[in-house]
């Protein structure tokens, strides 16, 4: 089932507590007070969870924008 | 010569008496919110030890508690080993010091091993080789940690996470193991992640890296280099390597996951161990998160966790349970805890 950016907007937005609407594609990742280290695990935790996924850490500490972030949950490859 | 089973008769705990909670950790770090910290991790408070309380200190307290709830005496363990990262000196060996201190006959063999968040697993599987090849009878396994040592004051990255702790497990022959008989057994290293949670100091660490000064998390002046943690990459290796580790045991043991009756995995954090839960698709009521009142304690962690589910009668006689360590090094290891129908065992007293 395809992921949609709201989705994913509100599930970000509750782990780095701002409001959804706030969090959009084009914005930086370090512009967010609480993209630290907890919230980086908490993404991990949740594209294993919710999406199969095991985001890889130096891709993930490379994204840029929330955009990014969001492509790399919806393109990296599945857990083995 | 017939080898012979080997498990657990008693398992006793020591935690230090100085906390660190939430709303001290948000007054450090103003950016942090102590309820929502408590809700992404699962711990409210972490153990830390003195400045004069050290490792050893923690897990001799955790032994003479199993000695004084009647598990054995002291003259009665043939074979003493300590898993420790925080040993009272580079030498002698901690092991021999603890000897002495706690009054152990001078026939014993006595070893420290220098592992983390999977040590449980490996003294364990020691003790049950010395066991099983009748090299001794009655082996003290004591998993110390004091992290706290090593933290520094200002990095919320691993005061969020540890706290300092001790237990002390007995192990022993078969007819005698009344909280569960061992085996079988799997390990895993992969040195490629030693960069990711280590602290850069000793002889090695010394050259490579300045020796700085810096106020330690619990509450010392420190020159050397502070723990460092990427808890981004520890998480990835965790996800992969850990059920792979959980498969390859039950394959071992001819059992799937629904055969095991609890899962006690080293308490890291309640993120990872969620994660770790989904994935493998285990039910809440067969999982164990217990880190709240003390934080991630390292090697102590798992002893903790089980000693508690036998004074609570979580663990019930028959249970299967699969203990589970993984962390720095990276190391990991699992092995299964068969409870004998009809047991008791002596758990975890308390402080």
């Amino acid at each position: 089932m395809a992921l949609a950016f709201e989705d994913f907007a509100g599930e970000l937005a509750s782990i780095v507590e701002e409001a959804a609407g706030e969090l959009t594609p084009e914005r930086e990742l370090l512009s967010i007070p609480l993209w630290d280290s907890l919230a980086i695990v908490t993404v991990m935790a949740l594209a294993s969870d919710k999406y199969d996924r095991i985001l890889e850490p130096d891709r993930l500490v490379a994204a840029v924008t929330i955009g990014d972030l969001f492509a790399l949950i919806t393109n990296e490859s599945k857990s083995p | 010569m017939k080898s012979q089973k080997a498990g657990i008769h008693a398992i006793a705990e020591y935690l230090p008496e100085r906390l660190y909670d939430n709303a001290a950790l948000a007054r450090d770090f103003p950016n942090l919110d102590a309820d929502k910290i408590h809700a992404k991790v699962g711990i409210a408070r972490r153990t830390i030890a003195g400045i004069d309380e050290f490792a050893s200190d923690l897990g001799c307290a955790a032994a003479q508690k199993l000695f004084a709830n009647g598990a054995c005496s002291p003259d009665e363990i043939d074979y003493l080993i300590y898993c420790s990262q925080a040993p009272d000196y580079p030498l002698p060996t901690t092991a021999c010091l603890l000897q002495q201190r706690l009054g152990l006959a001078s026939r014993v063999g006595a070893i420290d091993i220098n592992l983390g968040c999977s040590g449980y697993i490996y003294a364990l599987g020691l003790a049950a080789g010395l066991i099983e090849s009748r090299q001794a009878r009655q082996v003290l396994v004591i998993t110390a940690d004091t992290y706290s040592k090593f933290m520094a004051a200002d990095d919320n990255n691993v005061r969020t996470i540890f706290g300092d702790g001790a237990a002390a497990t007995l192990v022993t022959t078969a007819e005698n193991a009344s909280i569960g008989l061992l085996g079988p057994w799997k390990y895993g290293t992969d040195g490629r992640g030693a960069a990711n949670l280590i602290v850069r100091d000793g002889l090695r660490g010394n050259q490579e890296v300045a020796p700085m000064r810096y106020m330690t998390a619990g509450g010392a002046e420190r020159v050397g280099q502070p723990l460092r943690m990427n808890g981004p990459e520890i998480f990835a290796f965790t996800l992969r390597s850990v059920p792979v580790l959980i498969d390859e045991l039950l394959e071992s043991a001819q059992l799937s996951v629904n055969d095991v009756d609890l899962f006690v995995l080293h308490q890291a954090n309640s993120t990872m161990l969620t994660a770790l839960r989904r994935k493998l698709a285990i039910p809440e009521e067969r999982f164990v998160i217990d880190l709240e009142d003390q934080g991630n304690t390292v090697s102590a962690s798992i002893p903790l966790a089980l000693g508690r589910c036998v004074l609570s009668q979580r663990l019930r006689p028959g249970m299967t349970v699969a203990l589970i360590g993984y962390g720095v090094g990276y190391s990991w290891g699992g092995t299964l805890l068969h409870v004998p129908a009809g047991a008791a065992g002596h758990g975890a007293e308390k402080r």
